[in-house]
Formats: structure tokens, sequence, C-alpha cells
């Protein structure tokens, strides 16, 4: 990707029991949290200050973390009472608290947290059969092959990011592709395919329970999500087509923003369609706090990449998307940052992050904590390395 | 091998309460159909009539030959594997939950032990997990042509889902998804834990609505009421297809299957209360003489076992060793 910078985040997410607390009370709330040193070399802190932060401090090269907790004074954005965001302000106190209180730590899982950003994972789907056998697919509904398959499960890595609902086209290498990853997903919540071809179909796919229903991550299919309708070309095999129109003509109708094949759509309907559905329908749960999956095709989400990287019709020609690899965007204030690409579980990654706010998360064995570091950019390295210390000394005190 | 016939008033009467226009299905692809509004030009093969109308071209090819191509058809039964909710132990029903790993696994499997047997159309219910297991099952299969889904929810859908290569479409399974094969609906026992739901209706209760064949849960199905949109939708759009001679594959559920299988075996209501159908075991059946015959379940391409199918199945396999070693 012409943009792409190597960034990387851990994430985990909060349990829910925290949210459900978060939602009853509005109280400031004294919390420990977990302290990070910095490193020393990379970072530093900007002079705005909206509010006071934590400090983070990692500690690099010790196993065992000490947890301090900061006093932050409440923040100017009070959350309403009836908002529609799940969080509410925090405040943060700071003491130490020695590793070993682990049943104290137990407890503090019922803290509410700040919630002014949201996730936004894009995942282009594998290999289908028709890629296999070299055809222009389009909107024809192909499925995947085993190796699309084995793509899927593995995007599922990105286990620790939070997903509250997940948007997919209506073809069902996407839809396979948004299931096979949640396989994986840390947090066991079920996706729910919705249903509204009919109202037979709502009325049929009706969950009674509404501890099933808490447990469950609605999937939403749409067709505006779709991959871009090839017209003609629709089962063609590339060279076929190459020699029957001519491969620049051929080239024209892949690559060009505006130019359409016959009966088909052009980078540019398809940006409409797409984008339009986006900002309808998904924009509104980021803006609401949920964390958002969409699991697409090639056009569509280079469409949406289009809108949230303000390309111009020049850079999305040239964008490829890698295939099974999530990408993962935070919104935030009505922007959206990129975040490059979560890495699995077991891998050590670079983490380094320019200047901007974000939301740091950071997961313990018994208890997810989630606090914001917003007054400052933050440059962590070797949080990798940190996370994995965290899965050491979560071995060592789990009982 | 196509010759252009003109068309002709071929019409059979279906009756148009089992069309819905949001399900409406495509015409069973090799028999008479209602009578089209459109002008179509009707091509039918001496061998072998094409599998994909409408959703290919809009202008091409509704088949109205009624030649068979074969007067024998395999019928291949699969129950999905497990699903996400089966592993939790809650009534599932009509809510469209995936498989799990396992249920993945169990597909796979199911598609090696199918993979030497003709598929020429699948048939799967409106719901993921039935989908996925014929996906599944048929990246196994050593005959390598494409499933597609065809998308009938709106004339947007079908035209955008058109194939524009002859070639292309000899090389594809049309896969028709039918809510009529849908898993029984559970009505308000949707998502409830069985546990939970015994000690709440009790646990007699509770074993009369899974298990008797009237009595429905509340505002759900009984058995008789998913076995009568199950076996009609055989019926009306399956049966028709062997009757040509077209190869099925059946991706359904437990009780859907149970229902046709009532119907294929004519079994009485209490022999099929207690019918259990174990998931990712495909059965075979051949449906011949307007006769259905049971014929197992086929075992793995590596496991030797008794081949009793038949004749033409066996020169299936062969002419596919053949051509794929």
């Amino acid at each position: 990707m012409s943009t792409a910078m190597s960034y990387q985040s851990i994430y985990s997410f909060v349990s829910q029991q925290s949210s459900t607390i978060s939602q009853s009370s509005r109280q400031p709330l004294l919390l420990p949290t977990k302290c990070l040193k910095i490193d020393s070399s990379l970072c530093y802190y900007t002079s705005r200050r909206k509010r006071n932060l934590s400090k983070i401090e990692t500690i690099s090269s010790q196993i065992s973390v000490s947890y301090n907790t900061t006093l932050l004074s409440p923040s100017k954005n009070i959350i309403p009472d009836n908002s529609q965001k799940k969080s509410s302000n925090m405040i943060l106190r700071s003491s130490s608290i020695s590793y070993k209180n682990h049943n104290w730590f137990c407890i503090l899982t019922l803290l509410f947290y700040v919630l002014d950003e949201a996730a936004l994972i894009l995942i282009r789907h594998g290999e289908s059969l028709w890629n296999a056998k070299n055809l222009f697919t389009g909107c024809v509904d192909v499925p995947l092959t085993e190796k699309g398959v084995e793509e899927a499960i593995e995007a599922g890595k990105i286990s620790n990011i939070p997903i509250d609902v997940i948007f997919t086209s209506s073809l069902i290498r996407a839809q396979m592709t948004a299931v096979l990853a949640m396989i994986q997903h840390r947090r066991k919540k079920v996706p729910i395919i919705l249903h509204n071809e009919s109202d037979q179909a709502k009325s049929w796919s009706q969950v009674f329970s509404e501890e099933t229903k808490d447990q469950s991550v609605p999937v939403i299919p749409a067709w505006q999500l779709n991959e871009r309708m090839y017209g003609e070309l629709q089962g063609l095999n590339k060279q076929e087509t190459a020699e029957r129109y001519g491969k620049q003509q051929v080239h024209e109708w892949r690559r060009s923003y505006d130019i359409p094949p016959p009966k088909g759509e052009s980078l540019e309907m398809c940006a409409e369609r797409a984008v339009a559905y986006f900002e309808e329908n998904i924009e509104p749960k980021l803006a609401a706090g949920k964390n958002v999956m969409i699991a697409a095709h090639g056009n569509s989400l280079r469409s949406i990449i289009m809108s949230l990287d303000k390309l111009t019709c020049k850079e999305v020609i040239s964008l490829e998307l890698s295939t099974g690899i999530p990408l993962l965007y935070i919104f935030k204030d009505g922007k959206f940052m990129k975040r490059g690409s979560p890495v699995g579980p077991t891998k050590a990654g670079v983490y380094a992050y320019t200047k901007v706010r974000h939301r740091f998360y950071c997961s313990t064995i018994f208890v997810f904590f989630e606090f914001s570091v917003l007054d400052g950019s933050l440059c962590l390295q070797r949080l990798a390395q940190y996370r994995q210390k965290l899965d050491e000394s979560s071995e060592v005190i789990c009982s | 091998m196509a010759t252009v016939v003109s068309q002709q008033a071929i019409t059979s009467q279906r009756p148009s309460s089992n069309f819905k226009a949001s399900h409406f299905l495509k015409e069973p692809l090799n028999v008479p159909i209602k009578l089209r509004q459109k002008q179509f030009k009707i091509q039918a093969t001496a061998s072998q009539a094409p599998l994909l109308d409408p959703v290919l071209s809009p202008s091409k090819t509704i088949p109205q030959s009624y030649k068979k191509k074969s007067n024998e058809a395999s019928l291949i039964l699969i129950r999905h594997g497990e699903s996400l909710w089966n592993e939790k132990n809650l009534f599932t029903g009509c809510v469209d939950v995936p498989l799990t790993e396992k249920g993945v696994a169990e597909a796979i499997q199911a598609g090696k032990r199918i993979s030497n047997i003709p598929v020429d159309l699948i048939f799967t219910s409106s719901l993921i997990r039935a989908q996925m297991t014929a996906m599944l099952a048929m990246t196994q299969h050593r005959c390598k042509k494409v499933p597609i889904i065809l998308h009938d929810e709106s004339e947007k859908a079908q035209t955008w889902s058109h194939v524009f290569s002859e070639e292309t479409r000899k090389q594809s399974i049309p896969v028709i998804a039918a809510w009529q094969l849908n898993e029984r609906m559970y009505g308000e026992l949707q998502g409830l834990n069985k546990e939970e739901t015994a000690e709440r209706y009790g646990t007699q209760q509770v074993h009369e609505w899974r298990r008797s064949y009237h009595i429905p849960p509340p505002k759900g199905e009984s058995l008789e009421m998913c076995a009568e949109r199950a076996v009609a939708y055989f019926e009306d759009n399956i049966q028709p297809e062997l009757a040509f001679g077209n190869n099925v594959l059946i991706a359904a559920h437990g009780n859907s299957l149970r229902s046709i299988i009532m119907y294929l075996d004519k079994l009485t209501s209490q022999e099929v209360t207690s019918l259990e159908l174990s998931t990712g075991l495909p059965l075979l059946y051949i449906f011949k003489d307007r006769k259905f015959m049971r014929r197992g379940s086929p075992v793995g391409p590596t496991e030797a076992g008794v081949y009793a199918y038949t004749k033409r199945l066996a020169q299936y396999r062969q002419k596919l060793d053949e051509t794929l070693t």
C-alpha cells in the first residue's frame, strides 16, 4: 500500500462485566492501572493537554510489573447518561499495587473506561475458486478454495481486537471469511447472520434469550459491499479477454477509475455505492463506539479506504490490498487513523506510533484494562515483548 | 452440440403459492416450465441440457426439451456439522449460526467421501452453516467444478451475478439456497439453553416438543410443519431434476433432511421421530424408475469397501480416475 506504515498495536478487549458496569455508573472511579515505562529514547509528550493522563511506563527489561494508578481530572467531555456511547469518563488515581494482589484486580474487572474510540477492521477475502482459475469473478458468487479458507482462519488471529458488529457483502466468500475469522476470536462471541430478506426470514431468525444475544455479534450482509460488478467479463478467462479485446483495453477497464467494462461498473461506480453505504450504516456504529469488522472484496474495500485515507483517484488505482490480512483503523473524533495490520498473538512486532491520540489496551490475565493515552504521543518500543511478558507472568499468577 | 428450438408452450401448472417473490427460484433446469413473458431462444443439447439458465444470460436458454439426460440420478444428503450453538448447547432452529472448527472439518471429511460421486446441482438451506458445508465439501470433489450460488433476491442480484462464458458455465455447479430446507423453526426456544429450558418448562414438555411429530414449541414449527414445507419443496424442485437425470446434493439440517428421508423411505411419523441423522456423514440415494433406493454412506476414497453402487457410478469414478491421474 502506497501510504502504509508499519504500525502495529496490541489490543485486548474489555470484559463484558466492565462494560455493563460502565453503563450503570457515571461516577469517577478510582482505579489502578498498569503503568508502563516508556522507552525514554522514543517517548515524547505533546504540549496540548485537554486531559491529564496516566503515565505509561513499560518495564521492558523486567518480568514483573508494578501497578500504578494515576489521577486524572475529569475530562471536559463528560458523556451524558443518555449518550449512546458505552463509555464514561473515569478518574484514575495513582497508587502502587502489588502484583501479587490478583484478587484485587479481579474486582477491577468492574471498571469502566473512556470509550470515545472505535476500532475498524477491514479484511479482504482470500483465494476463491475463480481466482485460482484466473477468471474474472466480479459479483458471481464463487466460494473460497482451501487456501482461501486457511487465509480466513489465519486472519482470525486478530483475536485481541474487540468486535461488536460485522458487515459483509452478500457473497459467500466474504461471509465465510468473516465467520471463519471469528472462530479464532478469543472473546468467543458467536457471529449471527441477520436475515431481512422477508418478514418470515426476520421472524424465523429471532433469538429469545437476552444472555445469548449478549454473547452474539450481529453479521449484516449488504450487496453494497459486493465486489465491483464486472459486466460481460464475468466468467471470462483473463488471457482470453486480453486476446479478444486487446490488452490495452482490458488494462483500462481493470485499472482506470471511471471506465466500466461493458455492462459493468467502473471503480467510481463501485466506490459510490460502497462509500455511501459505509457513511450511512457503518460510520454511525463507529461513532457510537462499536467496534466494526468489514469482510469484503478488493474493490469495495479500496473504495472505502479511499474515503478513509482521502486518497485521490490516481492513488486508489495503484492501491493493492493483500488478501486475508486484516487492516486496522481507529475512529476517533470523526477521523480515521490507520494502524496497519495487527500481528498474530504469538508474534513480536515493532510498535511505533506517530503523534496521534490513541487508546491503549492492556491485557492482563484476569482483567482487561482500558485507559486512554490522550495527552501525548506515545512511541512504545518493545510493546510486543511487554505483552509477551504479561502472558508469561499470567501463567505464573493464574490459579 | 446445441440446437436452437423455437419456443414451445409447454407449461406446467405450479401452484403459485409456492413461489414468493423474494424467494423466487430458478425454474428446474431441465423440465417443463411455466411459460415466461420474455422471448427466449431455447437451446437443447442432445446429450446434456445447459444447467444454468436465466442467471447466465437473459437472452438464452430455457431448456424446454424434456429429453432425459439419464435414467438414473444420484441424490446425496449431508447434514451439516457442529455449529457454534451446538457446542454451547443452545437451541438453534433458524438462527443463522456458523460452524465451529470441528464443523468445518466434518464438512471437509464429508466432501472426501463424496469426491467420486457426480454432482450436477446443489440445494442448500438459506443458513450459512449448510451453505458452508456444501462449499467446503465441494472443495474436495475430484471433478473440480466450481459451485456458484444463484442469487434471486432481486432483479439486480440476478443481473449482477450473470456468467458470460459458456465454457465457464459448463465447469460450474449451480447452488440453490432455499429457506424451505431450513432447520425446523424452534420458536421461543431459539437461543435458550437446553438445560434452562428443561428447568423452565419441565423435561417432559421439552422432550415432547423436540421429539413429537405434531406438537410445536411456542411460536415454532412442529416436525410435521417442517416436513410439509421441506417435502413440498423437494417434490416441486428437486425431484424433477432427478427425474431428468441431474445428480443432486442437498446440504441441510437435521429436521429438514429427516422430513425428506421420511418421504424417500416412506416412513411413518413414529419411525421418523426416532430417526437420527449423523452429522457430516453423507447419505446416498439412487433415483431410478421413479423410485428411491438407499445406498448408505459412501466410504472415504482410501477405504476399501463394498462398492454397492450402480454401474453408472462406477463408470463415472473410472472416468475421473482416467482423466485425473
